[in-house]
């Protein structure tokens, strides 16, 4: 039963807590009236609610501690010696991070010199201006600061174009792929993100963008200020660009046939249409930032589609025997483990086959 | 979903560690939860359950899991909690005589408790960082949001922010289709 449709935990929470406004007050004792299952769940939430306080250490450190004390007991019991006692935790983010930084080194050392590094030094305004491009592969992730400041993560088989300092009126980067970005406020110099099918205006702010030239959808998602797209083929004629506020996302197909995942569906309002940019409903900006920290979240998604983000992550290819399968559902989210865990895991909720051979995956039904 | 629990369970019988571990942080805090509405202690319950997953290692060979990996260890887990409490002394733990219908309502009730509250503790661990401090902070450690704002170096506007979201994210894992058994593995899997 779908309990916050009518209510939102936080009014049931402050009720619980007795904070809440006099006027929200009424609305929540109505709603708990309403139905007797209400009822029901309001004291179970208050149960809960109440006493988290016994159980707040409770975390996952924790489960980890007992684990171990678990594995140490049954390992050192006599008989029970195995080879295979410890799940290898493959620190995929850490071995990237550090190729990541030694990529963008070797990028440094080819330019010969050219600016990477957070500081607005009078001898950058002399040096000619030079375009780099940084190429991060499948299974790695970087990060970089442009010469204003302005710092960018840029995910998995993305590439971005970016001057080693930025002259004129504008700051441009191009992206082919996805990243995030914090720019650096500057008034007098809008910054723009140019993709292959829409241009991003930016004045100061936050944002994700995802736009892959091999997918045949571009994802905007704000976090914070604001920021305005255009189409590009629009950009000679009087079109009014389209504003995108805070915790929104802007959602853009290239063509009909365009592949959308089960997460846009959710969260638009009015229905996609092929080249045009439609805004969705307010989304938990978390998810589209999530990979920066490591995490690859998927909230209810097709097999199909997670695979696609896992070929990215991994650098891997992955083959999905049966049609059927590509249609299953799957929740969670990956952190800091391996391909195979996750194969693993995701067993766990349906039964499959997989086999890994280098760094190709069969995927088939059991 | 449980045939996959059994799949693992034949694995753990041939002396699989690692399927173990995957059946041991599927269910260990819901587990210690649901006992813990016995004991009405979180220590006393992780030792009961902790106790059981290694007499479950030890006796894997003969220990009768046949349909329902879940269904066992919940009675299982009932039953110690309930002797525990009858009697604190450390008695062996015992799951060669389980009684085979043990699930009433008390059992379903207070197994529905600890994967509701399970669901809010996962959702708590998955908090940004600011965020998750707030939220600890005004929760547990019952500071004004202008304590808060003070220890924090952010404005009180920003306190309330981060305590919507943070309940906004709880909500999100109460919602049944939001989470899986899946996310559950990941979140204590760091």
């Amino acid at each position: 039963m779908d309990y916050f449709k009518d209510i939102t935990l936080e009014a049931l929470i402050q009720y619980i807590e007795g904070s809440i406004a006099p006027a929200v007050k009424d609305s929540v004792e109505t709603w708990i009236q309403a139905d007797n299952r209400n009822l029901i769940f309001f004291n179970k939430i208050k149960d809960a609610w109440l006493d988290l306080d016994q159980i707040k250490d409770f975390g996952p450190e924790t489960v980890d501690g007992d684990w171990a004390n678990i594995l140490s007991q049954i390992t050192n019991a006599k008989g029970n010696r195995l080879a295979k006692t410890e799940i290898k935790k493959t620190p995929l983010f850490q071995r990237s991070w550090m190729q990541a930084a030694a990529l963008i080194l070797l990028v440094v050392s080819l330019a010969g010199g050219y600016f990477i590094g957070h500081s607005s030094n009078k001898k950058i305004e002399n040096e000619p201006l030079v375009y780099n491009e940084i190429v991060v592969p499948k299974g790695e992730k970087s990060q970089l600061v442009l010469s204003d400041g302005t710092k960018i993560w840029v995910n998995a088989g993305s590439k971005l174009r970016f001057p080693n300092r930025f002259g004129g009126k504008s700051r441009e980067v191009w992206l082919d792929g996805e990243a995030f970005f914090e720019v650096a406020k500057d008034k007098s110099k809008p910054f723009y993100v140019r993709t292959s099918d829409l241009n991003i205006k930016v004045l100061g702010t936050t944002f994700n963008v995802k736009a892959y030239s091999d997918e045949n959808i571009i994802e905007t998602t704000l976090l914070e200020g604001l920021v305005s797209l255009e189409r590009k083929v629009d950009s000679n004629k009087d079109v009014k660009e389209i504003f995108l506020q805070p915790n929104h996302k802007a959602i853009y197909l290239k063509s009909e046939t365009s592949v959308v995942t089960e997460e846009i569906k959710r969260e638009i309002i009015e229905p996609l249409q092929a080249r045009k940019i439609i805004i969705s409903k307010p989304v938990q900006t978390e998810i589209a930032s999530s990979w920066k920290d490591g995490k690859l979240v998927f909230e209810d998604e097709t097999l199909e589609n997670i695979a696609i983000k896992l070929e990215r992550h991994y650098d891997v290819v992955i083959h999905i025997e049966d049609e059927t399968m590509k249609r299953f559902h799957y929740s969670g989210v990956l952190k800091n483990i391996s391909i195979e865990q996750a194969m693993k895991a995701m067993q766990l909720t349906t039964e499959f086959k997989f086999t890994i051979k280098g760094n190709q995956i069969n995927i088939s039904k059991k | 979903m449980h045939d996959i629990d059994i799949i693992l369970w034949e694995k753990v019988k041939s002396g699989d560690t690692e399927a173990f571990e995957l059946l041991f942080r599927k269910y260990y805090l819901m587990l210690c939860l649901f006992s813990k509405r016995f004991t009405n202690d979180i220590t006393t319950s992780r030792e009961i359950v902790q106790d059981l997953f290694i007499y479950l290692w030890e006796r894997r060979v003969d220990t009768p899991i046949h349909s329902s990996f879940k269904s066992y260890i919940l009675r299982a887990v009932k039953l110690n909690s309930i002797r525990r409490l009858e009697n604190d002394k450390r008695q062996g733990v015992r799951m060669d005589f389980l009684p085979e219908n043990t699930e009433d309502a008390v059992f379903f009730d207070h197994l529905e408790y600890a994967e509701l509250q399970e669901k809010i503790m996962q959702a708590i661990a998955s908090l940004p960082d600011q965020c998750q401090n707030v939220f600890k902070l005004s929760r547990f450690q019952l500071l004004k949001y202008l304590e808060i704002s003070q220890k924090l170096n952010i404005s009180v506007k920003t306190v309330e922010a981060h305590m919507s979201k943070a309940l906004r994210i709880i909500q999100n894992y109460l919602d049944d289709k939001f989470i899986t058994i899946l996310a559950i593995l990941f979140f204590y899997w760091k």
